[in-house]
């Protein structure tokens, strides 16, 4: 179901550990995860599949801790960019739903160009915060 | 001695300045293939690839008849101005792939802005250079009462609709009755001279609202007519539908080497497919380019003001006067206000661009030929920072872009009797 791993991620206490790994999407797929061994796994789903370039669309994005349990009453803040060209996403998208245990709706994704995203996921829960580097190959 | 070493000197000068000259304007190989990426990104941006305009949920009449006929119509009208003289057309001239040849446009008062082409404009999700509306019918309401444009107001403007017999017919057949008028001022409308305002403030709220919705039927209308400016095949289309089907790139008479080698610097080292891309050649969003602000103007803010001015609009896509739902309005709900959009101004479709000289957001820029050489060179940007970075293309293949960008014109996909007044 999610063909590649694209995006590390670590979890800690006050902390943000931060680790990426390149995803090149040949734009065939739309489901990605992410994970440490001890840290959350981020499981994302786009709803836009494939994912094509200057098409607004929603993400789903499934959390769960290290033990397997979904992660409630995240909050999960996404920014993002190329950084060959220095500039940000076109829009700013925002979670907007809690969908199911630890399934969140992001909506307004949209990318404008082909080439290199670097995406930030902020993973906030019970004063534990999380973040991830999705770098991302269109 | 010192002749000698002169005429060395000079030798060696000379030949390092004609071994220049020829790496400069001469190709130095040709292209035999394409790889399959460059077939995949030709392929994106061929016209075979444009979908069907989707419906705009702002707009239920968007795609309709008797919307479309008011628009056509209300699109040529001079006397939707104030002196009678300024039509949509008269910036906008089909002849001129509905621009106006001008640096900067020219209605009852000379703009700030170039006058950008409206083909194929009702796909983008963002209007104006700094895209300040985000609909179609709400920026065409905007020049209606800009003082350098048509000079209107919403009441003279729902006036003359009311007093002429065809266009109130048309009206009402589409959009219903049109609001009473009796005992309104001739001019008003929230914006425009103190006097229209003065006015506006004296009606009944009940009656602003009446009066403003009609005036956004107006729009509605107007968007209906220009869904149908599309752009025609071009010579690049019919190129890219001789690879789709398998033809081998040389032996295609379609498009000449210069033009192929233009097309690859296109997708490739001239990265002009980073914003110009798609069946339309333009992703529709915002970029600072390092374009010179037009002389006497400060440099503008560009998208940074443009989507805070869309935010308050009235007729943006959740106000009042829209025909959508909150959940329709996802441009505008989850748009980007950052910094990095300082200066940024919208990426202009290249379909005919040929044709529609000068360029960029104040016509800056005399020719295509110019415009190469200002993306080649990257310059500072005035506000924040230019993302464009210096290409380092030679003179020779800044000529092949050119040639290249020269096959995206061809005569519009619009029926012909709609390009000229009624």
């Amino acid at each position: 179901m999610f063909p590649k791993l694209n995006l590390a991620t670590a979890c800690c206490v006050g902390i943000s550990f931060i680790a990426s790994s390149v995803y090149s999407a040949d734009l065939s797929s739309a489901d990605f995860r992410v994970g440490s061994d001890d840290g959350y796994t981020v499981e994302i789903h786009s709803q836009l599949s494939p994912i094509e370039i200057n098409k607004i669309h929603n993400w789903i994005i499934k959390i769960t801790d290290s033990s397997n349990r979904p992660l409630n009453n995240a909050s999960i803040e996404m920014i993002g960019g190329m950084p060959d060209h220095d500039h940000g996403l076109p829009t700013e998208p925002q979670v907007t739903e809690e969908v199911g245990p630890g399934k969140y709706l992001l909506q307004g994704v949209r990318f404008h160009m082909q080439g290199k995203w670097q995406i930030i996921f902020t993973i906030t829960e019970s004063g534990n915060q999380d973040q991830a580097i999705l770098e991302l190959q269109l | 001695m010192k002749k000698t070493l002169a005429s060395i000197v000079v030798a060696t000068i000379s030949l390092s300045s004609l071994s220049y000259f020829i790496w400069d304007n001469f190709s130095l190989s040709s292209t035999n293939e394409w790889s399959a990426e460059e077939l995949r990104l030709i392929q994106s941006l061929s016209l075979a690839e444009l979908p069907s305009l989707s419906a705009d949920p702002s707009n239920r009449l968007a795609n309709d008849s008797r919307a479309l006929d008011l628009g056509y119509r209300l699109f040529f009208d001079t006397r939707l101005s104030s002196n009678s003289q300024v039509s949509c057309a008269s910036c906008h001239r089909p002849e001129l792939m509905f621009t106006d040849g001008l640096p900067l446009a020219l209605g009852t008062d000379i703009g700030p802005r170039h006058t950008p082409s409206l083909v194929g404009i009702a796909y983008s999700p963002w209007f104006y250079w700094d895209g300040r509306k985000d609909s179609h019918w709400a920026q065409a309401l905007a020049p209606l009462e800009a003082s350098h444009e048509h000079k209107s107001d919403r009441i003279s403007i729902i006036r003359l609709l009311a007093e002429d017999a065809l266009l109130k017919a048309s009206y009402e057949s589409a959009f219903g009755s049109l609001p009473d008028l009796e005992s309104l001022p001739n001019s008003a409308s929230p914006l425009g001279t103190a006097a229209q305002q003065q006015a506006w403030q004296s009606i009944e709220s009940g009656q602003q609202a009446a009066i403003s919705a009609a005036f956004a039927n107006v729009g509605k209308a107007l968007a209906a007519y220009q869904r149908l400016i599309l752009p025609g095949r071009t010579r690049f289309d019919r190129y890219a539908a001789e690879l789709a089907d398998g033809k081998e790139m040389g032996k295609s008479e379609i498009l000449d080497a210069i033009e192929m080698a233009g097309l690859k610097l296109f997708i490739g080292q001239g990265q002009c497919i980073n914003c110009h891309n798609g069946p339309l050649f333009t992703n529709h969003e915002f970029h600072n380019t390092g374009v010179l602000a037009v002389a006497g103007q400060l440099p503008p803010m560009g998208r940074y003001d443009g989507i805070r001015t869309a935010r308050q609009d009235p007729f943006n896509c959740l106000g009042e006067f829209s025909d959508a739902g909150e959940t329709d309005c996802i441009e505008l709900r989850f748009a980007r206000d950052k910094n990095d959009l300082v200066g940024a101004q919208k990426t202009p479709t290249l379909r005919n661009v040929s044709l529609t000289a000068p360029y960029m957001h104040g016509g800056q820029i005399k020719s295509l030929a110019e415009v190469m050489i200002h993306y080649n060179d990257a310059p500072t940007s005035m506000l924040n920072h230019n993302e464009a970075k210096p290409l380092e293309l030679r003179a020779v293949e800044l000529k092949q872009l050119e040639a290249f960008i020269e096959t995206l014109s061809a005569p519009l996909a619009t029926p012909a009797k709609w390009l000229s007044a009624p």
